[in-house]
């Protein structure tokens, strides 16, 4: 009953934000915008800048809101503008172009036992540049398959591959350096 | 390419993650949000009801200057009037000289109204552009012309008096051409009786086109000069 409430309450919010009551949209606000800002800054390093980004995201969120047909989950459409903002940014910002190198190679399973901090994690994330970072978070992350991935970015299939196995390759060489660099070997 | 467990890793930990926003992120996204809802949606349905209203209305005025264009006969008789006019006021001034001159002379004066016999003509020119001006002024000039064209016929009628025989000759062409002048009575008629048919609508249009009319003639008759 109370999971059939709080759907209810969500489509009661998402009617009244449509209509622009500013109350309902502050609420849809304050209750994704922390995740939605995490996930923003994922993408870009720079956390000021990823809070601009997530304010423009939003106002296409509230603009397109009436598009929203309560099929999918709510955070997820939420999500999916985020992450196109993101990827627009880097692309026009950024002006990052994408090589058409579609050799890649069968990366062995490193499998570290080690535990890291958010907050390592991100420092990794952050080392990649920015074609091998998207493409990282969009398969490793978010989930989404190659073709997908190739529709978003505009590239082959076989590019966006390259481009995961290039990243996990440099993901890998950071870890083992960041290890060494916490086991005072280096 | 399976995702191993530092890939597992990173996913779950980023998934968990939160950042609070800045204070001030907020208040600026209810500002761009102020700012949009200000904006002034224009409301297209009207916009274009609007403008298929002005297209029918520019259609409409097309059709009717096509059909006003197709009546172009108007302009051919408004000319024809405009003539008649001058000519009933050539004819009105005869009628003047014939206080002073002759009977021929009086003929000589109409086949200047009717063919415009160079010589008059030249000097009638200058003084027509007042006539066509105004009525009033028509009137002035007509006065004038009286005495210049009798001046005339007299130096005619010293030439005609030395040889008497060019003059008999004169007169006889007048006499020949007076049925000319009848026949441009006729289509003054004919016209007239088509202008009692026409509409108010029709008449208001020919008054414009007669005025348009009278400019383009004065405007020749000052190239003429």
């Amino acid at each position: 009953m109370k999971i059939i409430n709080l759907h209810q309450d969500e489509k009661n919010i998402i009617r009244l934000a449509v209509e622009n009551n500013r109350h309902a949209q502050q609420q849809i606000y304050a209750k994704f915008s922390p995740k939605m800002l995490s996930v923003c800054r994922q993408y870009i390093k720079d956390l000021q800048q990823a809070e601009d980004i997530m304010i423009t995201a939003f106002m296409k969120v509230f603009s397109s809101l009436k598009k929203f047909e309560h099929k999918g989950s709510f955070e997820g459409w939420i999500r999916r503008i985020m992450i196109n903002e993101c990827i627009s940014f880097i692309r026009v910002q950024k002006q990052v172009k994408f090589i058409e190198d579609e050799t890649f190679f069968e990366e062995r399973h490193n499998d570290i036992e080690s535990k890291f901090s958010v907050d390592d994690i991100q420092f990794l994330i952050d080392s990649l540049p920015d074609g091998y970072k998207m493409v990282f978070n969009l398969y490793a992350i978010e989930g989404y398959k190659h073709q997908e991935i190739a529709e978003m970015l505009s590239i082959n299939e076989g590019t966006s591959k390259s481009q995961l196995s290039h990243a996990r390759k440099m993901l890998q060489n950071q870890i083992i350096k960041l290890k060494n660099y916490e086991n005072g070997t280096e | 390419m399976e995702p191993n467990n530092i890939e597992k890793q990173i996913r779950e930990k980023l998934n968990q993650r939160t950042i609070q926003p800045s204070q001030n992120a907020w208040d600026r996204l209810d500002a761009m949000l102020s700012v949009e809802e200000q904006k002034p949606k224009r409301n297209y349905k009207w916009i274009s009801i609007a403008a298929i209203f002005v297209g029918f209305t520019l259609i409409g005025i097309f059709m009717i200057n096509k059909e006003n264009s197709v009546e172009n006969v108007i302009p051919s008789n408004s000319i024809v009037l405009e003539n008649e006019t001058k000519l009933i006021e050539n004819e009105s001034a005869p009628e003047i000289e014939n206080n002073f001159s002759e009977e021929a002379g009086n003929e000589a004066v109409v086949h200047q109204s009717t063919k415009k016999i160079e010589k008059p003509l030249m000097e009638i020119n200058p003084k027509k552009d007042f006539l066509l001006d105004n009525q009033s002024k028509k009137e002035e000039a007509i006065v004038e012309n009286q005495p210049k064209e009798s001046t005339n016929k007299y130096i005619n009628a010293k030439s005609l008096l030395a040889e008497i025989e060019t003059g008999e000759k004169i007169e006889v062409p007048n006499i020949s051409k007076k049925p000319s002048v009848k026949v441009d009575a006729n289509s003054l008629l004919s016209s007239a009786e088509k202008e009692v048919e026409e509409t108010f609508r029709d008449k208001v249009i020919l008054s414009i086109n007669k005025k348009y009319n009278s400019v383009k003639s004065s405007l020749a008759n000052r190239n003429y000069e």
